[in-house]
C-alpha cells in the first residue's frame, strides 16, 4: 500500500466518497483508514441491533471491514458503500447466529453479560431482561425472516431500502417481516399482531 | 371466500403489535459501544488477507501451468509414437527382445519363486527412429554425410517410401531405389515395410557392387527378424558374401 490521497473541502460528499473509495481500491492506506473511521460506528450499530450482544460488536465489525477491504477491488463504484457494508454485516451476523445456536448453555448465558445488563435501577434490569428475551426469540427465527424484521423494524428501513440491502423483492420483504412478527409474538407470549384487514 | 390483497402497502408499518413494538424500541435504543479496533492492525490484517489470496492464486496458477505442461508432453509423446508407426502388430516386438536379436530368459516353470526374467540386449543395436524433419527442412546430419542415403522427400511415410522405391526399381533407377529404401529402414525401423525393404536393399547393394553394405543390410534384417535367419535366400546370400567388417546399422565399420 503506497501513496496518499488528499480531499478537497469543496467537493460534494458523494464525490469525495467516490475518490476515497477509488483510492482505497488502489490500496491507499490513508483512504482505507478514512473509510474505516467514517463507517465503523455505523457498522457497529447495525451489528448491535442485529445481535443484541455488545460483547461481539468489536469482533464482528473487524470481520466486516476485513472482508470489505479485501474484496474492495470488486466493489462497483455506482453502488452505495453503506449498503454494501450492511450486506456484508448481515452475512457476518448470520454466521454469528449460526455459531451461537451451536454454543453451549454456558456461552448462551453470556448474552446478559452486556453493559445493558449491569445492575442498576429496576427499570434497567427489566429492560435488559426484555432485550434478552427479545433477542433470544429473534435468534430462533430463520435467517431470512430475522434479517427482514431487523432491517424493517429495528433499523427502520423503508420497504424499498430493505429490498435493496437484502436483495429480494419488496413483496418478499413485506411477507417475511409480517411472518417474523407473528413468530416473535408467539415466542414472547404476546397476542398475535392484527391482520391486514384489522388495520383498517 | 374473499380474495386477499397481498401487494405490500408502501406505508405499511414494520411492527403492528404494540407490545412487540416496545421490545423493538428497546433494541433500537441500545447504546452503541465505541469500536476499539486499531486502524493499523486492521490494515495489516487486510494486507495479510490479500497476500494470502495472492499466494493461493499463484499456487493455483503454478498448478495449472504444470498440468498444461504435462498434458502437452503427453500429447507430444503420443504424436511422436504415432510418427514411428508403431502398430498393434508390432507392439509385441517391443517387449520381445529375442526377436530383435537379443535374448529373453524367462524363469523356468520349476524355478524358484521370485526368479525374474532377464532380457539381454541385442549385439547389433537397432537404429533409433529418426525424427521426421519438417517439410522443407534439410536432411539429417547422417543422411547428409552419405549421399546415397539422402531422402528424396523428407516427410514421406513408410508406405509411400516403399511405393516410390518399387517404382524406382521398376524403372531401373537403382541409386534412387537404394536411397529410398535406406531412408525407409532408418526412419521406420518397426514398420512392416522395413523387412521387405531390407531384402530389396541387400539385393540392390549386392548388384551395385557393394558387398559390405549388402552384408550389413542382411545382418540388420536377421537382427530385427531372427526368424528370417533360416530363410534359404538369406542363408545362401550371407554365405556367398562371406565374412566382412562389423556393421553399425546399415554402415560397415571399415
Amino acid at each position: 500500500m503506497s501513496g496518499t490521497v488528499t480531499w478537497d473541502v469543496g467537493r460534494t460528499p458523494q464525490a469525495e466518497a467516490a475518490i476515497i473509495i477509488a483510492a482505497a481500491q488502489r490500496g491507499d492506506a490513508a483512504a482505507i483508514a478514512e473509510l474505516f473511521a467514517s463507517h465503523r460506528q455505523q457498522v457497529a450499530r447495525h451489528v448491535l441491533r442485529m445481535t443484541g450482544d455488545a460483547s461481539c460488536v468489536d469482533d464482528l465489525v473487524q470481520e466486516v471491514f476485513i472482508a470489505a477491504f479485501s474484496a474492495l477491488t470488486g466493489f462497483r463504484r455506482d453502488a452505495q458503500f453503506d449498503t454494501w457494508l450492511y450486506t456484508i454485516a448481515a452475512n457476518k451476523v448470520r454466521n454469528w447466529w449460526d455459531a451461537r445456536r451451536r454454543r453451549s448453555v454456558r456461552e448462551q448465558s453470556a448474552i446478559g453479560a452486556t453493559p445493558a445488563e449491569s445492575r442498576g435501577p429496576e427499570e434497567e434490569v427489566l429492560a435488559a431482561e426484555h432485550l434478552k428475551h427479545f433477542y433470544a426469540a429473534l435468534g430462533s427465527l430463520p435467517d431470512k425472516l430475522r434479517e427482514a424484521f431487523t432491517a424493517r423494524a429495528i433499523e427502520h428501513m423503508s420497504l424499498q431500502d430493505a429490498s435493496r440491502v437484502l436483495e429480494v423483492p419488496v413483496s418478499t420483504v413485506s411477507y417475511r417481516t409480517r411472518r417474523a412478527e407473528e413468530l416473535l409474538c408467539a415466542a414472547l407470549g404476546l397476542p398475535p399482531p392484527p391482520t391486514r384487514g384489522d388495520d383498517g | 371466500m374473499s380474495a386477499v390483497d397481498v401487494r405490500p402497502d408502501a406505508g405499511e408499518p414494520a411492527v403492528r403489535q404494540p407490545e412487540l413494538a416496545v421490545f423493538v424500541e428497546l433494541a433500537r435504543a441500545q447504546p452503541v459501544p465505541t469500536v476499539r479496533i486499531d486502524t493499523q492492525s486492521l490494515i495489516a490484517a487486510v494486507a495479510k488477507q490479500r497476500s494470502t489470496r495472492i499466494r493461493w492464486a499463484s499456487a493455483g496458477a503454478v498448478v495449472a501451468i504444470a498440468a498444461a505442461w504435462l498434458l502437452w508432453v503427453a500429447i507430444d509423446r503420443r504424436a511422436w509414437l504415432q510418427g514411428t508407426e508403431a502398430t498393434r502388430d508390432e507392439a509385441p516386438r517391443v517387449l520381445d527382445g529375442s526377436r530383435d536379436g537379443g535374448e529373453v530368459r524367462a524363469a523356468e516353470p520349476g524355478g524358484t519363486a521370485g526368479e525374474r526374467a532377464t532380457i539381454v540386449a541385442p549385439e547389433d543395436p537397432i537404429e533409433p527412429p529418426q525424427p521426421t524433419p519438417p517439410a522443407g527442412a534439410a536432411p539429417s546430419d547422417e543422411a547428409s554425410t552419405d549421399d546415397e542415403t539422402k531422402p528424396t522427400e523428407p516427410v514421406l511415410d513408410a508406405d509411400e517410401l516403399a511405393r516410390r522405391a518399387e517404382k524406382a526399381m521398376a524403372a531401373r533407377r537403382r541409386d534412387e531405389a537404394i536411397a529410398l529404401l535406406t531412408t525407409l529402414v532408418r526412419r521406420f525401423p518397426r514398420a512392416p515395410a522395413a523387412k521387405a525393404a531390407l531384402l530389396d536393399l541387400g539385393r540392390l547393394l549386392r548388384v551395385d557392387g557393394r558387398p559390405d553394405d549388402a552384408r550389413c543390410a542382411y545382418r540388420l534384417l536377421v537382427a530385427r527378424w531372427p526368424s528370417e535367419a533360416k530363410a534359404p535366400e538369406i542363408t545362401r546370400v550371407l554365405a556367398s558374401l562371406g565374412d566382412g567388417p562389423e556393421c553399425r546399422g546399415l554402415k560397415p565399420l571399415r
